[in-house]
């Protein structure tokens, strides 16, 4: 009987340790969850923040670009001017005007 | 009693299955695509060439006279009107190139602007990969814990059964 009841208590005791280291990795693993939640959000704000960079720099891209066709349209405009006024030019019969035109281009 | 108790065990096992962790879905990134831009060319032939003008070449008296004897070169209104045009072509081309050069400067600014994307992807690529490293070592190390404490309790739970075995035998 008394080895019985000794036998159990050996089991309880065993039961218990058994409690207590499982109750040891499961903290441990607690541990390490929330400190892998905290790097997994500190990475995400990470790489929202350069998403946002990366919007702002795709923005310069399109207004540069914009920009580019806008200078195309001016050099278009400007060869057009100049043609109607070299048009002018050949066509002039003055020499006062054609001698101002001259001194003003000079 | 007992049909209770498995009900209840089989709403609680339910319970369970029905708390599992929803799937992971990946935010989208945001979508960036550039067009291509086509090359540029400077077309000038655009520009409105005038004839070549006609000289009249003179001596001192004003007398028409070949190139090598002459003194002064005499222009009609027709052929002065060619030269201004030339000038009028010069002012022109100087505009263009001030514009060319807003051009130049604009798409340099465009590489620049790509370069810095181009930076900033590989750092979200860093970044990416070392979440994804983050990810996989927690996976691992909680793999291991899960593991370890399978065994342990499983080894624990088949002592303790063992042993309540024996004790049993022996207290019969």
């Amino acid at each position: 009987m008394k080895n019985i009841i000794l036998g159990i208590l050996g089991l309880g005791g065993l039961a218990g340790i058994a409690y207590l280291l499982t109750t040891f990795i499961n903290k441990k693993s607690d541990i390490l969850k929330a400190v892998h939640k905290i790097t997994q959000d500190i990475g995400k704000k990470k790489v929202e923040v350069i998403e946002k960079k990366q919007i702002i720099v795709k923005q310069k891209i399109e207004d540069d670009e914009r920009l580019s066709e806008q200078t195309k349209k001016e050099i278009v405009e400007i060869k057009k001017k100049a043609n109607e006024e070299i048009k002018e030019i050949l066509v002039k019969d003055n020499f006062k005007e054609l001698a101002k035109e001259a001194d003003e281009l000079w | 009693m007992v049909k209770k108790i498995i009900i209840l065990c089989l709403i609680i096992s339910f319970l369970g299955v029905g708390c599992s962790p929803p799937k992971f879905i990946p935010k989208e990134p945001p979508i960036v695509q550039f067009e291509r831009t086509p090359y540029y060319k400077a077309d000038l032939t655009t520009i409105i060439q005038p004839e070549k003008p006609v000289y009249l070449w003179t001596d001192e008296n004003f007398k028409p006279t070949s190139i090598n004897d002459a003194k002064y070169l005499v222009l009609t209104k027709k052929e002065f009107a060619k030269f201004v045009a030339q000038l009028k072509i010069k002012e022109t081309f100087k505009e263009i190139i001030g514009k060319q050069e807003v051009l130049i400067n604009t798409n340099i600014d465009i590489i620049n602007s790509l370069k810095e994307y181009v930076k900033l992807e590989q750092m979200k690529a860093k970044e990416y990969r070392d979440l994804w490293t983050d990810s996989e070592n927690a996976y691992r190390q909680e793999k291991y814990y899960s593991e370890l404490n399978n065994i342990m309790m499983k080894g624990f739970l088949g002592f303790i059964s063992i042993g309540a075995l024996v004790a049993l035998i022996i207290a019969l």
